[in-house]
């Protein structure tokens, strides 16, 4: 179930390729991370899944579903959900607004009890958010907010989870709250997680896969446990 | 000067301001979602006074007919302009945008000339409302409709923009729009909804400038220019701030008219002065949220 499969071919902006190539699958409850160090094309090798960087060919597959022509909003409404990196949330609106306009906008005539039993699963998740419910996104703390991102990502229930370095800028405590709470919902919520992510050692306790990037092609892949140890995971981070 | 005279200069004031924000209120909607400067907004006023002003005075149909099929003209023309060129200069340079609107709106003035001529005309339609009186005051009732109508216009906005789904995605879409379009939303339907609101807006103001002002091609300009004076003083996008904003300039525009010797022509003068006070002092507006960086 969730089985999502993925390909792009000259991924980048305008005449800029970043990625020449990249292909992956993963599937619903596992996690795969895409490390690298800045530069690596990270960013772009999602925003390439997202309709949000130019592709020369994007195939999407979800349990035999061709997504592939899809344009950005599309994607969302076919379950593919993608939190960018920054910590980006609706900031003039409340924290509540942006949980419930997310639903709202996938779903309109969705009862209102459906609303409500996702509203407490996030808040379960990230209690913080039930008590910042009237507050402007805006004002929060970036770990809040990033955690409303998260939150905002589940309200559509995702069959895929997509995630831009979600502890970029983060104090180690709060980093270690997150990833435990992507734990929880890679355990739970039956998505496929594609994370890009710079901090390795964190990454590697959730990850099930592992794409290591460098200057945009796959240097190594591979189960966890294999790439850890692996030189070559080395080379491409420190460039030894 | 009387008591009874300032009432009086003071109540009249109010129903214009009615007016202003009717046509502020449909303007900072587009302009706060789409951040488009819709120099035709005016244009869309004009049209929409002269097409009431037209079925009336042709047709004799009644003024309150008049105003809704301007609403619903103006929302159709609103949204053939939307997806023929507004669209298209959308993700280019504000300035050229700016342009774009700017050149549209001499377009369809220097139309409407050509159509109609630039003289000004009255609609010569009985009163839609019995007169209201206040005290020593009378308020005639077309100036009693506008204010009503103006209102529930401005109410509208405010209620679509904050009470609907169709709101959410709104600010949604102006607040980030790439993240808008990750969240599921159709940014570019929710842009063009956003513009035929307004522009519906715009129409059925023109109907109530047909009932109170003078019909002419240049109408609009007169009073896109105070809408945006309006929006300024309220705060860009901030809806309720756009009421204070009407009522602080039409009060002052209507009080410097009428109890300063030859005030007519100072009153928009003066008006304007206020805001360019305020932009010293408060560059986002008497009610808007100060940006921080």
């Amino acid at each position: 179930m969730n089985r999502f499969q993925a390909t792009v071919e000259r991924a980048g902006y305008g005449a800029l390729t970043v990625i020449p190539h990249l292909a992956f699958e993963v599937s619903g409850g596992e996690l795969l991370v895409l490390l690298g160090p800045n530069g690596a094309g990270k960013t772009t090798a999602l925003r390439a899944l997202a309709g949000t960087a130019d592709t020369g060919r994007r195939a999407l597959r979800l349990d035999g579903q061709d997504l592939s022509a899809l344009s950005t909003w599309q994607l969302a409404h076919a379950g593919l959900a993608y939190v960018p990196d920054g910590a980006r949330c609706f900031a003039t609106v409340t924290v509540e607004e942006n949980l419930r306009g997310a639903f709202e906008a996938l779903r309109p005539r969705a009862a209102r009890a459906e609303r409500q039993r996702l509203l407490d699963g996030v808040y379960e998740l990230f209690p913080v958010l039930k008590q910042r419910g009237s507050q402007l996104a805006g004002s929060m703390s970036g770990g809040q907010r990033q955690m409303l991102a998260i939150a905002r990502a589940l309200m559509i229930e995702p069959k895929v989870l997509m995630l831009d370095e979600p502890s970029a800028g983060l104090a180690p405590k709060l980093v270690e709250e997150l990833f435990e709470a992507l734990g929880r919902i890679k355990a739970s919520a039956g998505c496929a997680i594609v994370m890009a992510e710079q901090n390795f050692a964190a990454a590697m306790g959730i990850a099930d896969t592992c794409l290591v990037l460098d200057e945009g092609h796959v240097a190594l892949s591979g189960p966890v446990a294999a790439v850890r140890h692996d030189e070559r995971l080395r080379v491409a981070y420190l460039g030894l | 000067m009387t008591t009874a005279a300032v009432l009086q200069a003071v109540i009249l004031s109010l129903t214009v301001a009615a007016l202003y924000a009717a046509v502020a209120a449909g303007l900072t909607l587009t302009v706060g979602v789409t951040r488009i400067i819709n120099f035709a907004h005016g244009e869309f006023v004009m049209l929409g006074a002269f097409l009431t002003y037209g079925l009336h005075t042709r047709w004799g149909v009644s003024p309150w007919l008049g105003m809704a099929a301007s609403g619903v003209a103006l929302g159709l023309l609103s949204a053939l302009v939307y997806r023929l060129f507004l669209a298209r200069v959308l993700k280019q340079d504000e300035h050229n945008q700016l342009l774009a609107t700017l050149g549209l709106s001499i377009l369809l003035l220097n139309i409407a000339v050509i159509l109609w001529s630039p003289d000004p005309r009255v609609m010569q339609a009985p009163a839609l409302l019995p007169p209201l009186r206040l005290g020593p005051v009378t308020v005639p009732g077309n100036n009693v409709a506008v204010a009503l109508v103006g209102l529930l216009l401005f109410l509208a906005m405010l209620w679509i923009k904050n009470h609907t789904r169709y709101g959410t995605q709104m600010r949604f879409a102006s607040d980030d729009p790439e993240l808008a379009l990750h969240a599921g939303i159709n940014v570019d339907r929710v842009f063009e909804l956003s513009f035929v609101i307004g522009g519906a807006a715009a129409g059925v103001s023109g109907g109530l400038v047909a009932l109170v002002l003078y019909v002419q091609p240049s109408v609009g300009v007169d009073l896109v220019i105070r809408a945006f004076a309006i929006i300024a003083l309220g705060g860009l996008g901030n809806i309720p701030g756009a009421l204070m904003g009407a009522a602080i300039l039409a009060l002052v525009e209507g009080l410097v008219s009428t109890f300063v010797p030859q005030g007519g022509s100072w009153g928009f003068g003066v008006a304007f002065l206020l805001l360019l006070l305020v932009l010293i002092v408060r560059p986002s507006g008497l009610f808007g949220k100060q940006v921080q960086a």
